[in-house]
């Protein structure tokens, strides 16, 4: 039983990897906006069915069609931002849920009514292909995974840290008034924001289509797990989501051989109860972040 | 013209109006917007329907035991909840009804799993089965003075008053001497104690039981969404969101599969929240007043 424990921890860190994908743009929407977006799961479901049928009609690789998937999944975002998000911003959060709530139900059946409930999945020539080193098995589509994943948190990282955009977003993460008192333009950055977050799940899309299957309902089973990662990592903390998604996927993993692959998302939740009572703003949250966004 | 397809869409009105109603206690004057409402209907079903089909335990008693699981329930795993608010308690909720539908999948002893529990139908008031639609839409009605009674009891009594200063204003409402996680636990238990007796009815009527059918999320979004249509945090909006939508979810049902359906409801969900965030009860109160 111990003899197989490198494989799972591998295994683990490298589902895990695919986790904090697609959790980056839930913790960046909502460390700038403070809006949880719900339906986060939904467009990486549409930009899986993007690449899917870019792949089905004309044989284009997943991660090539991705060139073509997040410019188009970034100007979605930015029409819903415009057209919902924008709207709602000062509303009570109750209608902020809803909101976020019903672009899910709105795209998850759109996606089921247009393409119908059957799973579909993209053949390539790595999908079953791995790699062996030191004895332990990687496959090649969660290395391909794990890799633009801890790209794309580095990138996001450095954008923020560097750019006179990124020190503006961050501005705002930390205190939306101040911000717009130093003349930060919130409406612009409130877009791109939003932009890059949708952008964010169309990369882990286009990324997941190869090694996972593509069905309108498949943000069911990513969204829970993206929410336990974010809270976990620190709401807002995009190094806390990489983190975050690691453990996760490591705990998924484990809990999965040694006691039964029902109790997976059982875990997750424990997890989830176990953070909130011990450390409810998460690894990488400041201490208080868990009430700001409520207000 | 009164035939059966007319009365069943009474009763469901009536049962939906008396889950969203019991939500409404949470989300509309506690701001604790609950995404996870299905899981304490079907504790509640699951209950009666167990008890009864599996010992043959009366209803009657799965109907206590019942409120009593789900309000046990309710509180253990609320009170964690309670350190999140907003957004991120609607997330946690959310996270529930799937536990529990794992849990019901996997229970196969006790719940037979996926296959669903059938309850044999021998009517008569011991059993809470009957053979008329329209002691089904007593009884559903009955639920549903239980639940806008209480409603009203709250809306303008001791317990509204601090549910909406914790809601407004939680920091404030505490320095005032409102204890914030004793009013929270108190319409938690409430609401969830109503919601089980749903569960129960619904059980007791449908005859019929499997965990996607209790558990699912849509169930938990047709209980938001009509107390949303109709008003929320008001006493007769959950009432008047169903007598609108659920007659309407029967037709479209029967000639829309679920995919297109929900596309629908979706749809009206997004747009009440953009142009009439109070709903049919606030847009009248609205135009009343001009």
């Amino acid at each position: 039983m111990l003899a197989i424990l490198p494989q799972l921890l591998v295994s683990g860190i490298l589902i895990g990897g695919v986790y904090a994908l697609a959790s980056v743009g839930l913790t960046l929407i909502f460390g700038v906006l403070r809006i949880v977006n719900f339906a986060q799961g939904e467009f990486i479901m549409l930009a899986m069915f993007g690449a899917f049928w870019i792949n089905y009609l004309w044989g284009i690789d997943p991660y090539v069609s991705a060139l073509a998937v997040v410019p188009a999944m970034f100007l979605l975002g930015l029409l819903v931002e415009r057209f919902v998000i924008q709207r709602i911003l000062t509303a009570p959060h109750s209608m902020q849920i809803f909101a976020t709530f019903g672009i899910s139900v709105i795209l998850q059946n759109l996606a089921l009514t247009l393409w119908g409930p059957d799973y579909r999945s993209v053949t390539t020539a790595y999908t079953s292909k791995a790699y062996s080193v030191a004895g332990l098995s990687i496959s090649a589509t969660s290395l391909f995974a794990f890799i633009p994943a801890v790209l794309m948190a580095a990138g996001l990282i450095a954008f923020l840290h560097l750019t006179r955009d990124g020190r503006a977003l961050r501005a705002l993460v930390q205190n939306r008034y101040a911000a717009t008192l130093m003349g930060v333009d919130t409406r612009r950055l409130n877009q791109l924001a939003f932009g890059c977050g949708i952008a964010c799940a169309a990369i882990s899309g286009c990324i997941l289509t190869p090694m996972y299957y593509t069905f309108p309902t498949v943000a069911v089973d990513l969204i829970v797990t993206s929410f336990v990662v974010v809270v976990l990592g620190g709401m807002g903390s995009v190094l806390g989501a990489l983190v975050g998604g690691l453990i996760i996927g490591v705990a998924q993993t484990l809990t999965g051989f040694y006691l039964s692959v029902e109790f997976k998302d059982a875990i997750a939740l424990l997890l989830f109860i176990v953070i909130l009572l011990v450390r409810p703003q998460g690894l990488f949250g400041r201490a208080g972040t868990e009430e700001m966004g409520m207000k | 013209m009164i035939n059966d397809y007319y009365l069943n869409i009474v009763v469901m009105t009536f049962v939906w109006a008396a889950l969203s109603g019991s939500w409404n206690l949470m989300a509309g004057y506690g701001g604790l917007v609950s995404l996870g409402h299905s899981a304490f209907f079907g504790i509640g079903a699951y209950t009666t329907a167990v008890l009864y089909a599996n010992y043959g335990i009366s209803p009657w008693i799965g109907l206590v035991v019942g409120i009593g699981l789900t309000t046990a329930t309710a509180v253990l795993i609320s009170w964690p909840c309670f350190r999140l608010r907003g957004a991120f308690f609607s997330l946690v909720t959310m996270v529930f009804p799937i536990v529990m539908e794992i849990l019901a999948n996997n229970w196969t002893p006790l719940t037979r799993g996926p296959s669903g529990i059938a309850l044999p139908f021998r009517p008569g008031l011991d059993n809470f089965m009957f053979n008329s639609r329209w002691s089904y839409i007593l009884a559903a009605f009955a639920l549903v003075v239980i639940v806008y009674g209480t409603t009203r009891w709250m809306h303008r009594g001791r317990l509204g008053l601090y549910l909406i200063a914790v809601r407004d204003d939680q920091h404030a409402a505490e320095s005032m001497g409102v204890h914030p996680v004793k009013v929270k636990l108190l319409v938690t238990t409430i609401s969830a104690a109503l919601t089980s007796a749903g569960g129960f009815l619904y059980a007791q009527y449908i005859l019929f039981l499997d965990p996607p059918s209790v558990f699912s999320i849509n169930i938990s979004v047709q209980i938001a969404l009509f107390s949303l249509i109709g008003g929320l945090g008001t006493p007769f909006g959950p009432i008047v969101g169903s007598v609108l939508m659920t007659p309407l979810d029967g037709v479209l049902s029967q000639f829309l599969g679920g995919g297109p359906r929900l596309l629908i409801y979706g749809s009206v969900l997004l747009a009440v929240v953009l142009v009439a965030p109070h709903g049919v009860v606030g847009a009248f109160k609205k135009w009343r007043q001009t």
